[in-house]
């Protein structure tokens, strides 16, 4: 289990973006070209969304009710397709709706981060002079403070939860997004097109949007899928710790741990949130890679 | 002829000055050392030099882009301060040296032009900013259809004749222009520079024209200053400077300069100009002799 998406270094944003290259979307990826990739990518993506929305519709059993005397059925008994957990909860249902928790999570804790790190990266970037340094210097302390440590402080003061963890994944995940547009702007903005911009008397504000940003969003975008899959990750090792979503919630993560024990003998427990968060985790990276490829970075 | 249009008086850029870590003064690296230059109405003037002479830097201060570290210009008379007003700005207006990189990659060029007239105020509507779009396309010789199409469609010629509509979108005064053609296949570059010259003619602009190329020069322009390592080493009216020139310099500057064509030769600047003749390699001046020191600095340019 990894916690690479809390524990970034420096080297991070370069050692994901290959990381990315050597992913199972982008083997999908050279085999079915990357119009495909994309489509099939947001198809599957687009599924998981959809049972994260409905599930409450769909799901036959209520997530949370347990039903100790039909702990462990296998699957298929009694109407529970995929069996029960150690507590007698159906584990279709607590699947259907881990979806919902992991994907809110998962967008919550790459959305801040994303949106924030851009903005102040590409700003700094642009701008250079003490602005620059000033945002050097946090991006590094940021990569060398201990990303955990951070999180167990803040569980102490606002208590586990779905907003602590995006919090801590904002606070820290942020200078990744940062540091990558900080360099792209950097660099864009010695180009002549924004030289240009600048004599013909564009306002400042506007140079940054219209100009900047669309030709420097394209590899955050990508860090951002596969961003989305390290943390739903990371939250499984946040149950580990007892700092991730607090229980009965169904999260994929902790329905992993928990049914450690069962290996050996109901093995399906473990296999089923596995299954969910490797199509998940395939089609962020087609959506990923599909995109890298179409908008032709790397 | 009684005041220059600009006036450059003791013109210095530093590179990299301030301290280092340990707080010891750090050399800077003098790009300008004191130039001074005059540029009349109507006339162009030619700032020729090899690579990391300080010609571009110099275009950079003229434009606005570069502090001068001492130094000032005026234009008409006036200041012309670093942080300049609207009125200021457009009156002086600069045709880039990379076709590649000087157009926004994913606008299309209807809609930078749109927003270049739309932001100064020279068209209140969009309607009215596609009419005079259309307009200075014609005047660079592209067709209309190119306002729906972002640079990639656009050959390296074609990126520099719509770089030249977009500098002359703000109706300025005074063209800069840093070679503008050196990034341009050999070929189509007469052309271009034909339309540069014709629409000079044409607008009544003063031009300050960069080059490596005293044939181009000659062409094209009707004073020139020589640069060498930051400084002006020769200057006066084209004809004088190049039958005649006092520094070795030039001498071998001149030597290496390319065979172009006369300019008249080629008609219609939108036709692609048929390369008259195989002419020395042009791309690149270097001028032979031992001219500059060797520079660590200078693959800059
Ligand atoms: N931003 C910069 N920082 C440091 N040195 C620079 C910078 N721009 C130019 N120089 C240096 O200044 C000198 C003159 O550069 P430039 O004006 O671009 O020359 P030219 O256009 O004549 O080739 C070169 O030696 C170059 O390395
Ligand atoms: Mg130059």
């Amino acid at each position: 289990m990894s916690d690479g998406a809390l524990n970034p270094s420096a080297e991070l944003p370069r050692a994901r973006r290959a990381a990315v290259g050597r992913s199972l979307g982008g083997a999908v990826r050279k085999r079915i070209g990357a119009n495909a990739s994309l489509t099939l990518g947001c198809v599957i993506f687009g599924t998981m969304l959809l049972i994260a929305a409905l599930a409450s519709v769909i799901a036959p059993f209520n997530p949370d009710t347990q039903d100790i005397p039909h702990a462990l059925t296998a699957p298929g008994v009694e109407g529970h397709l995929l069996g029960t957990d150690q507590l007698g909860r159906d584990v279709l249902s607590r699947l259907l709706y881990g979806a919902r928790i992991d994907i809110f999570i998962a967008c919550g804790s790459v959305l801040f981060p994303f949106a924030i790190g851009l903005i102040v990266g590409m700003l700094a970037g642009y701008r250079g002079g003490w602005v620059d340094s000033v945002l050097v210097g946090i991006i590094d302390i940021v990569f060398a403070f201990p990303a955990l440590v951070l999180l167990v402080a803040l569980v102490f003061v606002l208590g586990p939860g779905i907003g602590t963890i995006v919090i801590a994944i904002t606070l820290t995940d942020w200078v990744s997004y940062a540091q990558l547009s900080r360099t792209s702007s950097r660099r864009e903005g010695t180009q002549e097109y924004i030289l240009a911009a600048r004599t013909g008397g564009i306002p400042t504000r506007r140079i940054l949007f219209r100009h900047v940003l669309p030709n420097i969003i394209v590899q955050p975008i990508v860090l951002a899928t596969s961003d989305a899959l390290l943390i739903i990750i990371a939250i499984t090792t946040l149950g580990f710790l007892g700092l991730g979503v607090p229980p009965p919630a169904p999260d994929w993560g902790t329905m992993i741990s928990e049914a450690q024990p069962y290996l050996n003998v109901q093995w399906w427990l473990a296999v089923a949130p596995g299954v969910a968060i490797i199509i998940t985790g395939l089609g962020l990276s087609l959506i990923g890679d599909g995109l890298a490829a179409k908008l032709d970075v790397r | 002829m009684s005041e220059p249009l600009l006036q450059a008086k003791d013109l210095c850029v530093h590179f990299g000055g301030g301290r280092t870590m340990t707080g010891r003064r750090k050399q800077p690296f003098a790009a300008l050392k004191g130039i001074d230059f005059e540029i009349n109405a109507g006339e162009a003037f030619a700032i020729v030099g090899e690579s990391g002479a300080g010609k571009s830097t110099a275009a950079r201060c003229v434009i606005g882009l570069q502090r001068p570290t001492r130094g000032e210009l005026l234009f008409a008379g006036e200041p012309l301060p670093f942080r300049r007003d609207r009125v200021q700005r457009q009156a002086i207006q600069m045709v880039f040296q990379d076709p590649y990189s000087s157009l926004s990659p994913r606008m299309t060029i209807g809609t930078a032009l749109d927003e270049l007239l739309r932001v100064n105020k020279i068209c209140d509507s969009r309607a009215a900013a596609r009419k005079r779009s259309v307009e200075l396309l014609e005047m660079v010789g592209m067709p209309e259809s190119a306002l729906d199409r972002r640079p990639r469609a656009f050959s390296g010629g074609q990126r520099q004749r719509i770089g030249i509509a977009r500098a002359l979108a703000l109706e300025p005064t005074l063209l800069v222009a840093d070679e503008p053609v050196s990034a341009l296949d050999v070929s189509i570059q007469a052309s271009v520079l034909a339309l540069l010259k014709g629409l000079q003619r044409e607008l009544g602009l003063s031009m300050l024209f960069i080059s490596h190329d005293l044939a181009v020069v000659r062409q094209l322009c009707d004073r020139v200053a020589v640069m060498w390592d930051g400084e002006i080493i020769e200057t006066g009216p084209v004809e004088e400077v190049l039958s005649n020139p006092r520094q070795e310099f030039t001498k071998n500057l001149l030597a290496a300069s390319t065979d172009l064509p006369p300019l008249e030769m080629v008609v219609d600047p939108a036709a692609p100009a048929a390369p008259a003749e195989p002419t020395a390699p042009a791309g690149r001046a270097d001028p032979p002799e031992p001219t500059a020191p060797a520079d660590p600095t200078a693959e800059r340019s």
